[in-house]
């Protein structure tokens, strides 16, 4: 390693390169704090053609290498084997170029989500993928995860957005794939690069989608007795072909903590269920799918039905929603967050069996889900110093996962399968279609040295090679 | 329904008094989730997670569970500024500044140490010192030691403003309310801004008269103890503040700090003593014209504690506007940091550094004629990145703005 740090660091500098335990320490996780390994360094390179360089060096040395956006990966993707470097792409936070009069911008990967949509603001544009990590996130980690957010229920996932990529291959080789142009006329690799969670390629400049900012935005909830009203109503409206951006679906415990935590919002804490709808658009057609939408929120004995009527109270609907997940934290020294699909109808059925699995596990859950996208978010609280309870946790997650794969779901909405999921894969998909996939990712990782033992079960790498951050207490 | 046991407000209390995080309350709360790190201005500045709050957090709690040595995160420790800007955002309302007040407690350097505890808190050696530093800064000495000196000797010889001026009003002295009076307030001159910043204390006097209201000059001791608190002295920190606001009478109706920073640690406190930064209590008792017009392009940067501390919005902004002709210029990130950030400037100079590079870039391309802001601590940092440029703009409390625009006529 001694003498790869030196050529690392005549490539990107000394203070662009740590291998001192504590600059190791910080990265040994994502936020995913189930999965820990720290790498032999971090290169921190400032310029496109540092990262180049530093790749190529990389793969002379045959060292495994995992690009990092902000860490908020959920699957524990942003990990890289003992021995390993990660690549923190933090710095390359450049928006190369904004072209509104053709809705697209290119941008380096560590530009952070949200102030991608602030700086096209001022044309009236924005970038809609939106995760509750906005304003962490890269978008180079949302291209690797095909990240999604409340409100891809209508705009789609990252995959709709993502246009284009220049992508940096494991042997340090660049190739450009997709056009920012409307027409596409050759194979879709820009499609199978996203979502292939960084062991294709990293993306060095990513062209996007933006799409313009609506003219008028309707903000409403209705809060139930219980979870299944509220999931009754969300397929009430979907069936009467009303389209809504965002269908979001929180329980009573988080409902309970956003309203303990600092985003209060006004959210009722009787409630069993809280449903959030957003609408958007054309002023005159918003309003009134709005009042249909409303007419629908009432229909199943609603405890309240509220309209935000300031900007400021949707703001603060939507700041409680998305700091669900974090004030959920404050409840047992460490969380796991699940990301499992269920067809839209199945989805009273599988939260009912979240409930099982709490009574069962003995560990505290709450829910948030993409309602519109069946897309469930069970949060565990536990403790991971306790042998037991993190044995606990990875088995309960394990019967969620299964259960959602019997009614016919899958086994991630936007989370990737990463470390996390990689032993159920084989469950979801059949031999045949897994070695297709390896195949395919051999062909531009041939040496598995990007990103090694992420996604599918490959070789060498498996979750085995990272440790479980579990029962460290002894 | 009964309440939910999930509904905890306090954080995780519950937590064994055996567990090897127990010195630290509130740590198990973050839950790693990294929402805080684009509110970092360390790691905006070098892009590692180590320089963020959530690798600052996780090192410490690996620290006391023993999975790191103490000695191996104490620069990652060292190089946060403190500015507090990942409390506001963090959804698990991880207490930081606590957590790292009470790692940094009893590591003070025999020196700073020194500086503490007998040099700002005492009137006598504070005017000594004084005297000494305005002196070097006539005569040339830290302009050179600015421009020649190790990083650590450039940052101290920094934190002497271009033009230094001693407030002269003696501590008790009563200014009267001028136009119809509208209360009574007391106004804390405090360490290094009675020596340093004269021109703000006086300024201060001139608006908050013009403005109706009587203003009386606190008692010494003056130094509340902030430094102290940031740097692991956190008692002696406390005992200052108790100190500062004792002398302080109690039928005004608020306190007056001039300096963000000091006027957050004096409120956090004691929430109940009416401790106050000027400007947001002008702004809640209203501006009272008439003003005269201020022509000058202004970039308003708030000082950290403003914002994530005594949780402002936009009231300075909203004061500054009422001023006629006088121009905000908006620049980009203002909400981060300077790096001043306590006495990180001279302890970690090269991050501290780093930060500050990123501010003047910031406003330079914003090209105001003025940067305001409201802590001398920032002032001084701006100066000194300003001045390092050779940059026109100068850097001002808004405390100067609106006493020129109280300026009578002719
Ligand atoms: C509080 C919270 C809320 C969240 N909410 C959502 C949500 O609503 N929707 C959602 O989809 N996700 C959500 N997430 C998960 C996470 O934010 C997303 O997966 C996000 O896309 C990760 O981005 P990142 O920059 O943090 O990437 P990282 O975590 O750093 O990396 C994720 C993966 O991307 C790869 N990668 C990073 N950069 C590149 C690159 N330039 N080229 C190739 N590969 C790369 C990494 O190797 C890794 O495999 C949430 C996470 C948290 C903590
Ligand atoms: S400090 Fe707060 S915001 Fe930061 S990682 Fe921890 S919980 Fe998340
Ligand atoms: S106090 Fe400021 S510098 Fe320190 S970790 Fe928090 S945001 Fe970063």
């Amino acid at each position: 390693m001694s003498a790869l740090a030196a050529e690392l660091r005549r490539i990107v500098g000394t203070a662009a390169v740590r291998d001192d335990p504590a600059g190791l320490l910080a990265y040994e996780s994502d936020a995913l704090t189930l999965f820990r390994c720290k790498p032999a360094a971090v290169v921190l390179p400032g310029t496109r053609d540092q990262l180049i360089e530093v790749v190529a060096a990389l793969h002379r040395h045959d060292v495994p290498f995992t690009a990092r956006g902000a860490g908020t990966g959920l699957s524990g993707g942003a990990l890289v084997p003992e021995g390993g470097v990660i690549l923190g792409l933090a710095r390359l936070n450049r928006i190369l170029e904004v072209r509104p009069e053709d809705a697209c911008a290119v941008v380096e990967p560590g530009v952070v989500n949200a102030e991608l949509s602030r700086a096209v603001e001022r044309w009236g544009l924005r970038y809609a993928p939106d995760p509750a990590s906005q304003n962490v996130c890269t978008v180079g980690g949302n291209l690797a995860e095909n990240a999604g957010g409340p409100h891809c229920f209508r705009h789609g996932m990252t995959a709709q957005h993502v246009l284009s990529a220049e992508v940096l291959l494991a042997d340090g080789s660049v190739e450009t794939w997709g056009t920012t142009l409307a027409a596409e006329d050759d194979l879709d690799l820009r499609g199978f690069l996203v979502g292939s969670e960084g062991s294709v390629g990293v993306a060095l400049r990513i062209g996007v989608r933006l799409i313009p900012l609506p003219e008028c935005v309707v903000t409403l909830f209705g809060a139930y007795d219980s979870v299944q009203d509220a999931c009754a109503t969300v397929s009430d409206i979907v069936a009467a072909g009303l389209t809504p951006v965002a269908l979001e679906v929180m329980d009573q415990k988080a409902v309970a903590a956003v309203e303990a935590s600092l985003y209060r919002a006004g959210y009722p804490l009787e409630a069993g269920a809280v449903l959030l709808v957003e609408v958007e658009g054309p002023a005159q057609k918003t309003r009134d799918d709005a009042d249909e939408i409303e007419a629908f929120l009432r229909r199943r004995r609603p405890l309240r039905v509220e309209r935000a009527a300031t900007p400021e109270q949707r703001l603060a609907l939507w700041k409680g929603r998305k700091g669900a997940g974090g004030a959920l934290g404050r409840l047992g020294p460490d969380s796991y967050v699940m990301d499992g699909v269920v067809p839209r109808s199945r989805l009273a059925q599988v939260m009912d069996y979240v409930d099982q699995v709490e009574a069962e596990s003995g560990l505290p859950v709450a829910n948030l889900f993409h309602a519109g996208d069946g897309n469930i978010h069970p949060h565990f609280s536990y403790d991971a110093r306790d042998p037991q309870q993190a044995r606990a946790v990875e088995e309960a997650g394990a019967r969620i996962l299964r259960r959602c794969l019997q009614l016919g779901g899958s086994l991630t909405g936007e989370h990737g399968i990463g470390l996390e999921k990689q032993a159920f894969l084989g469950e979801q998909f059949g031999a045949a279609d897994i070695a297709l996939m390896e195949r395919l990712r051999r062909a531009f990782n041939p040496r598995d040295r990007l990103n090694p033992g992420k996604g599918l079960p490959l070789g060498r790498g498996c979750a085995e090679s990272f440790h479980r951050h579990g029962g460290y207490r002894a | 329904m009964s309440a939910p046991e999930y509904a905890r407000p306090e954080g995780k209390s519950w937590l064994d008094p055996a567990d090897p995080v127990s010195g630290f309350p509130g740590i198990l709360d973050c839950v790693h989730c990294g929402l805080c790190l684009q509110a970092c201005p360390t790691y905006r500045a070098s892009g590692s997670e180590t320089d963020s709050p959530r690798g600052r957090i996780y090192l410490l709690r690996a620290a006391a569970e023993g999975r790191i040595g103490a000695a191996e995160i104490e620069d990652a420790i060292a190089r946060c500024v403190l500015c507090r800007a990942c409390e506001p955002v963090c959804p698990s309302q991880v207490p930081y500044h606590r957590l790292v007040e009470r790692h940094r407690e009893g590591k003070v350097p025999a020196l700073l140490r020194f500086g503490l505890r007998r040099i700002l808190p005492s009137p006598r050696a504070l005017r000594a010192a004084g005297w000494a530093l305005r002196a070097l800064r006539r005569t040339g000495v830290l302009g050179l030691a600015e421009r020649l000196g190790t990083p650590r000797m450039r940052a101290l010889a920094g934190a002497v403003p271009s033009a230094p001026r001693r407030f002269s009003a003696s501590p008790g002295q009563v200014f009267p309310a001028r136009g119809g009076a509208r209360g009574r307030v007391a106004l804390h001159t405090g360490c290094v801004a009675s020596e340093f910043f004269g021109q703000v204390l006086q300024d201060a006097v001139d608006v908050f008269t013009a403005q109706g209201f009587e203003v009386l000059v606190a008692a010494q001791p003056s130094c509340c103890g902030a430094l102290h608190a940031h740097s692991g002295d956190a008692a002696f920190g406390r005992q200052l503040a108790a100190g500062t606001l004792q002398a302080i009478p109690g039928d005004v109706d608020a306190v007056l700090v001039p300096a963000a920073g000091c006027a957050a640690h004096l409120h956090e406190y004691d929430p109940r003593r009416g401790v106050a930064d000027p400007l947001l209590f002008l702004h809640k008792v209203g501006l009272r014209g008439p003003l005269q017009p201020v022509k000058l392009r202004v970039a308003y940067d708030p000082p950290c504690h403003l914002l994530n501390v005594l949780a402002a919005k936009d009231e300075v902004g909203s004061l500054l506007r009422q001023i006629p002709e006088l121009e905000l210029v908006p620049h980009d990130e203002a909400e981060l940091c300077c790096g001043a950030g306590g006495i990180s400037f001279a302890r970690v100079p090269e991050m501290s550094d780093a930060v500050l590079a990123r501010k003047i870039e910031r406003l330079c391309a914003a090209a105001p004629d003025v940067v305001a802001s409201g802590n001398p601590g920032c002032l001084l940092r701006l100066e000194a990145g300003l001045r390092a440029r050779a940059s026109p703009i100068r850097a001002w409390h808004p405390l100067r703005l609106l006493a020129q625009a109280a300026r009578r006529h002719g």
